[in-house]
């Protein structure tokens, strides 16, 4: 990678850093002035746009960042080990979890209970995938396959007999919502991102060693499937949060595309790390403008911008 | 001369079928020892069993006079897997940040120490890498990445290095450079455990081998075992049917 390049990488992860400590953990634990949004409002107006004007919309850029950032965080942990699907699995079980939400709590849209419900299945399933690949020795694509199907299967089993899909808000379960009105589910994913950030900064060198060479990591005598077991849970945490936004479908997308386009343009797996995160915020942020602008289904926005990105890493690598 | 492993009576087996059968066998400290004999005929097997990556169904192993699944010294023990299990290929992924996880065991959180920097510092000089330092993994030669991999063990402070067919799929110039290094570490006292398809570079290389076919047919220096095995009228002896010089050339993965 150029060092030109990697300078403006750095710069933009400070640049993530810095808004995420003075405006998105404000608004997302509640404590932002409300001055600040009646400049926001005044300051969009300026500009010819109602965007800054709506609080929700607040709450859903604050989400957005927070999973442009640790989507491809935890997802550059699992591509390079060829898990990109586990993602999507899991969003498919965190889905029965949000089934199984509406039947017992009579919730027919996103909701915090329901974000925590699904947090709950979605952690179970991911170590029920974790089990199947310790029993079948790999993460093969035929277990990975009934787990996927089946949960989607039982989820929406648990819809039709908690009154069908009329009564609930299936379209944004599957395809995700801009509008994100409830202020605790942000708060969650505040909490869901300084634990996955946390846990990384912590635990990169053991993370690093396992996806590179997951016997010499072991040879090395590091717990291989107490990390494993790990990264599989807080996979199931990310996908639950970023789920809301991105929708059941989509979601997996997060964790690969950023991945993908800056492992073409990185050397270095830190750097990888730093590029593939600057890539997801820019592509939640500019999907969820779009989105915004033209009407459209922010999670479908946001993950053709993503790809765009990929197309062009793929062109401009150096081959 | 202290014993660095001991395999004791170990069988292991992959579901039903049996990879290894009632091996015994024992290793030198400061010895470079070869594991030979033909395709599945559970060398791999017991390389892992050795590290530690399997578990024995029966018998037991030490190393370094420890039973090897309480063995907690990772750094000690350098491993040069086979190339294809490894993710480097398509991983963004940096010389110096391969040797650099050479001190994780070492250091398995938080940041290195000026130490660790400078241990890294001297196994990419040792091995002849400062100009590739920066180069993506995937980019180098399979000689240099070799390179790569006995540097991170050096900068472990292994005193156990165990390579499985390191010199597949590289160049014989490569491969004599290859084995000059190994023969300098092993000169300054680094027991090495070498799965090894080419008889040549064993026979030259190697101070004792075991001809394995799930259970070890023989041990003893290289130069004897090998010599008796082809000598004569050029008949081979029953241990060899199914392994020939042939295997070399035809029986081998292509890489590259």
């Amino acid at each position: 990678m150029s060092g030109r390049r990697e300078d403006a990488i750095w710069v933009a992860i400070v640049a993530i850093g810095i808004s995420l400590v003075t405006v998105f953990f404000p608004i997302a634990f509640g404590v932002m002035p409300s001055r600040f949004f009646e400049y926001s409002c005044s300051a969009s107006q300026a500009l010819g746009s109602q965007f800054g004007c709506y609080g929700f919309l607040w709450n859903t850029v604050t989400t957005g960042v927070f999973i442009g950032i640790i989507g491809p965080l935890i997802g550059t942990f699992l591509v390079h080990r060829e898990m990109a699907l586990i993602g999507e699995t899991l969003a498919h079980t965190a889905f029965a979890g949000v089934a199984f939400g509406t039947l017992i709590m009579g919730a027919s849209g996103w909701d915090f209970r329901l974000l925590l419900v699904a947090i709950v299945v979605a952690v179970l399933g991911a170590l029920a995938v974790q089990g199947l690949a310790d029993r079948t020795g790999s993460y093969g694509d035929v277990p990975i396959a009934i787990m996927l199907t089946g949960s989607f299967a039982v989820g929406t089993l648990f819809i039709d007999i908690g009154g069908g899909f009329a009564f609930v808000d299936i379209n944004s379960y599957l395809f995700g919502n801009i509008s994100i009105t409830d202020d605790r589910s942000v708060g969650l994913m505040a909490v869901l991102t300084l634990v996955v950030v946390l846990a990384v900064t912590v635990l990169y060198k053991p993370l690093v060693y396992i996806t590179f060479d997951e016997e010499a990591a072991h040879v090395a005598r590091f717990n291989v499937p107490g990390y494993n077991g790990l990264l599989v849970v807080l996979t199931a945490l990310v996908i639950v949060g970023a789920m809301q936004i991105l929708g059941v479908i989509l979601v997996a997308a997060m964790l690969v595309v950023p991945v993908a386009a800056a492992s073409l343009l990185a050397a270095s797996f830190r750097q990888a790390l730093y590029t593939s995160v600057v890539i997801g915020v820019t592509a939640v942020l500019s999907g969820i403008s779009v989105s915004w602008t033209y009407e459209l289904r922010p999670g479908a926005t946001i993950v053709v911008i993503a790809i765009a990105i990929y197309l062009v890493a793929v062109y401009r690598s150096p081959g | 001369m202290t014993v660095a492993i001991d395999v004791d009576d170990v069988t292991f087996s992959y579901g039903e079928t049996p990879a290894v059968s009632t091996v015994s066998l024992t290793i030198e400290t400061g010895e470079c020892f070869g594991l030979v004999g033909p395709n599945g005929s559970g060398k791999t097997t017991l390389l892992k069993l050795i590290l530690g990556v399997h578990t024995p169904d029966n018998g037991r192993i030490t190393v370094f006079g420890e039973p090897v699944e309480s063995f907690a010294e990772g750094g000690r023990i350098g491993y040069v897997p086979q190339q294809s299990s490894r993710n480097g290929d398509t991983m963004p992924i940096t010389v110096r940040e391969v040797v650099a996880m050479g001190r994780y065991p070492h250091s398995p959180f938080g940041w290195f120490d000026e130490a660790d920097h400078t241990q890294v510092e001297e196994a990419i000089e040792t091995v002849g890498i400062e100009d590739l330092e920066d180069r993506r993994l995937s980019r180098l030669s399979g000689g240099q990445r070799q390179r790569v991999f006995i540097a991170r063990a050096l900068a472990s402070d292994a005193d156990l290095l165990a390579l499985d067919e390191p010199t597949v799929g590289i160049d014989a110039t490569a491969r004599e450079e290859f084995f000059t290094l190994l023969g300098k570490l092993n000169d300054g006292g680094m027991t090495i455990v070498l799965i090894e398809h080419d008889l040549h570079a064993v026979r030259t290389h190697t101070d004792r081998i075991a001809c394995l076919n799930r259970t070890v047919h023989s041990v003893g220096p290289a130069t004897e075992l090998l010599e008796s095995a082809t000598r004569g009228d050029g008949k081979r002896p029953p241990l060899y049917s199914g392994w020939t010089n042939a295997d070399n050339v035809f029986d081998r993965p292509s890489e590259q």
